[in-house]
């Protein structure tokens, strides 16, 4: 069952009560939120998850709830809540969308640290992984939604998994974050892409969700060996450029950007060198999306057996 | 919660809805990680539901983090200070780690606090500001209010590090109700002598061990989400009274001396009624017991606020009795008209633009 299977008035009942338990890949969600306009988006974004049972133990449970008036008289208000209790400040209603996926984000990148969490965005091809990593603006995101529209499948828009111990990267398929200019690009570029609404005025500009193919959700189980490291550099005007960079450089770079590197200790450096030692590592540079794809165009296929399954969705 | 962290084979009999409940109340009063020890010293964990197991695996490594790291910014200020020639002895949490005490098994904090005597607190100031840590408490009235009124530095941040130093000569404020003379406690401190453990740092003996927790709970503290404190204090008696004879007439005695036997009523009082933590009752009888009145309305507070909010805010009743146990802690701490002052100065603080404190 899936959450497109449920009634609009059922979702938005089970929402507003106890949430939704949603699989994704190894984890376990519990969504819920009383605040009615984020149905729509939430059936929209989420249709193709499986919906886990009621009863089993979630890895977090993430809500967005409004801020009664009184606390908050200036302008209507809501706040997340995880497991149960208040997470964070308040923040204006008009940005709930963007701030759920924000609260889920915060989740995946601090819980689960039974894994090496990359900070990265990964798409897969024949059972071979491509990881993204940069700082945000390097063009992560576009490059992978771009990608996944060529049909790779998205396994994770913002974190590589990895059980220490094995050089497997785990799914888990999550809407695509585009910002600004970035979300026309996408709407061009990927014309059958699922959009959810657009919400201006975040920390980051106009933010909107590409929804994950439901063949990339249905997947998110199988696993896949890391081929490829790269780290875009978007730069408005910049001549394409790609750069072999050295497995150690490749390590250094991965580990400043992962969540829990130095949390995990001798574990996180041997289950990164695993990752890396496998890989071809690359730096690009790009001003343009058709750069980048040809950037990628020089160590692997861009367009690999188109499936319709991936594209139609 | 509190029945697993007495008895873990509890957790066999839980549902999977009652460990979604728990796992939330354990994230949130920072005890998942502790809790992932007891269960695995328990030999429970095999028998747990996979993604509870996964769970506990996943919140180990932020203990075993906070650990090292504590390790390591003790080194760099025993580097830092190693030629003053006084001691420096480690509070609480790096007190805990740094003698291998089970209290300091899984317990989540990273931030060090040290006792020094008050005559060379100018001295270790500016030793910690040499080697790289900062003051990050600017606003004026902070630094006022540390300096005059708190028995602590404002804290210390590393600028590289991000960790953070509280530097404290005594452990209760000169301007609170109850006054303990820190000299007594640098005096009976003991050296640190742990595998791993750089030269020249002290902890509090046991009994003052003890009674800094007690101290910390219930004169100074806002008791609001604190049950990890109370678990260090379940940890520390359990040991203590379990390996060191004399322990429970040395702890009673050492309280009637310094001032803090109703702290430490309340501390066994509390770790016995929501831990189950065993103190003999010889030990219990001999500390002077609040009026019954006063001991009920505690019974009703400390009850209601220990545990974290649930929800987006708590019930009324719960906000309430927290309200109530911030005043008391505020009223154990400064004479009234300061305390007018001070809060006046908080309020005030939230409202205006400059909000650096």
């Amino acid at each position: 069952m899936t959450v497109k299977t449920l009634p609009r008035q059922d979702l938005a009942e089970r929402l507003r009560g106890p949430g939704i338990p949603l699989r994704c890949g190894a984890l376990l969600m519990r969504l819920g939120t009383s605040l009615p306009e984020l149905v729509d988006p939430i059936a929209l974004l989420y249709a193709d998850y499986p919906l886990g049972d009621d009863n089993d133990v979630p890895d977090f449970d993430a809500r967005v709830e409004p801020v009664p008036r009184w606390r908050s008289p200036l302008h209507p208000s809501a706040s997340t809540v995880v497991d149960g209790r208040a997470v964070f400040d308040s923040f204006r209603r008009s940005q709930a969308l963007p701030m759920f996926e924000w609260v889920m984000n915060w989740c995946v990148f601090t819980r689960p640290n039974q894994y090496l969490l990359l900070h990265s965005a990964v798409v897969e091809t024949g059972g071979l992984g491509l990881v993204l990593s940069g700082d945000p603006g390097a063009g992560k995101s576009t490059l992978a939604a771009a990608l996944v529209s060529r049909g790779w499948r998205l396994f994770s828009d913002e974190v590589g998994m990895i059980r220490p111990g094995s050089r497997q990267l785990l799914a888990l398929p999550r809407p695509i974050g585009l910002k600004n200019d970035s979300i026309d690009l996408i709407r061009s570029d990927w014309p059958l892409a699922t959009i959810g609404p657009s919400t201006p005025g975040t920390r980051k500009g106009i933010v909107a969700h590409v929804r994950p193919p439901a063949d990339s959700v249905a997947r998110a189980d199988q696993p896949a060996t890391p081929r490829w490291i790269v780290f875009p550099r978007f730069e408005a005007g910049a001549t394409p450029e790609v750069r072999r960079v050295s497995r150690a450089e490749a390590l250094l770079r991965l580990g400043e950007q992962a969540f829990n590197y130095s949390m995990l200790g001798d574990a996180g450096f041997r289950t990164l060198c695993d990752v890396v030692d496998g890989c071809d590592c690359y730096q690009i540079r790009f001003g343009s999306l058709s750069d980048a794809l040809a950037c990628v165009r020089s160590f692997a296929e861009v367009e690999p057996a188109l499936s319709a399954a991936n594209v139609l969705s | 919660m509190l029945e697993v962290l007495r008895t873990p084979a509890a957790a066999l009999r839980l549902s999977r809805p009652e460990w979604t409940e728990l796992l939330g109340s354990a994230r949130h009063s920072n005890l998942l990680p502790r809790i992932a020890v007891l269960l695995e010293d328990g030999g429970v964990v095999q028998q747990l539901p996979a993604r509870v197991q996964e769970q506990l695996r996943g919140a180990r490594p932020i203990a075993r983090h906070h650990e090292r790291t504590i390790r390591w910014e003790v080194q760099r200020i025993a580097d830092a200070l190693k030629d003053l020639d006084t001691r420096i002895v480690l509070l609480k949490g790096a007190a805990y780690v740094m003698a291998n005490l089970p209290a300091g098994q899984g317990r989540l904090a990273t931030d060090v606090d040290i006792l020094v005597p008050r005559d060379q607190i100018r001295d270790v100031e500016r030793r910690l500001l040499a080697a790289g840590w900062v003051a990050v408490k600017l606003h004026a009235y902070d630094q006022r209010f540390y300096r005059e009124w708190s028995h602590e530095l404002p804290p210390l941040q590393h600028s590289r590090r991000r960790s953070v130093v509280d530097v404290h000569h005594n452990i209760l404020p000169p301007t609170g109700r109850v006054r303990p003379d820190a000299q007594t406690l640098l005096s009976a401190a003991v050296p640190l002598k742990a595998a791993n453990a750089p030269e020249g740092l002290w902890t509090l003996g046991p009994e003052d061990m003890v009674l800094h927790c007690a101290v910390h709970l219930f004169q100074d503290g806002e008791l609001s989400g604190s049950v990890r404190d109370l678990v260090d204090a379940d940890a520390l008696l359990s040991d203590f009274g379990g390996r060191l004879p004399g322990f429970w007439d040395g702890l009673t005695s050492r309280a009637r001396m310094l001032g803090l036997e109703r702290p430490l009523f309340y501390l066994l009082h509390f770790t016995g009624r929501m831990l189950g933590t065993a103190v003999p009752s010889a030990a219990a009888a001999q500390l002077a017991r609040p009026p019954a009145i006063t001991l009920e309305l505690m019974d009703r507070l400390v009850s209601r606020s220990l545990l974290p909010v649930a929800g987006q805010h708590g019930t009324f009743g719960e906000e309430t009795a927290r309200t109530l146990l911030y005043i008391r802690s505020h009223w154990l701490r400064m004479p009234p008209a300061q305390l007018v002052a001070h809060l006046t100065r908080k309020a005030l603080r939230r409202w205006s633009p400059d909000k650096d404190g």
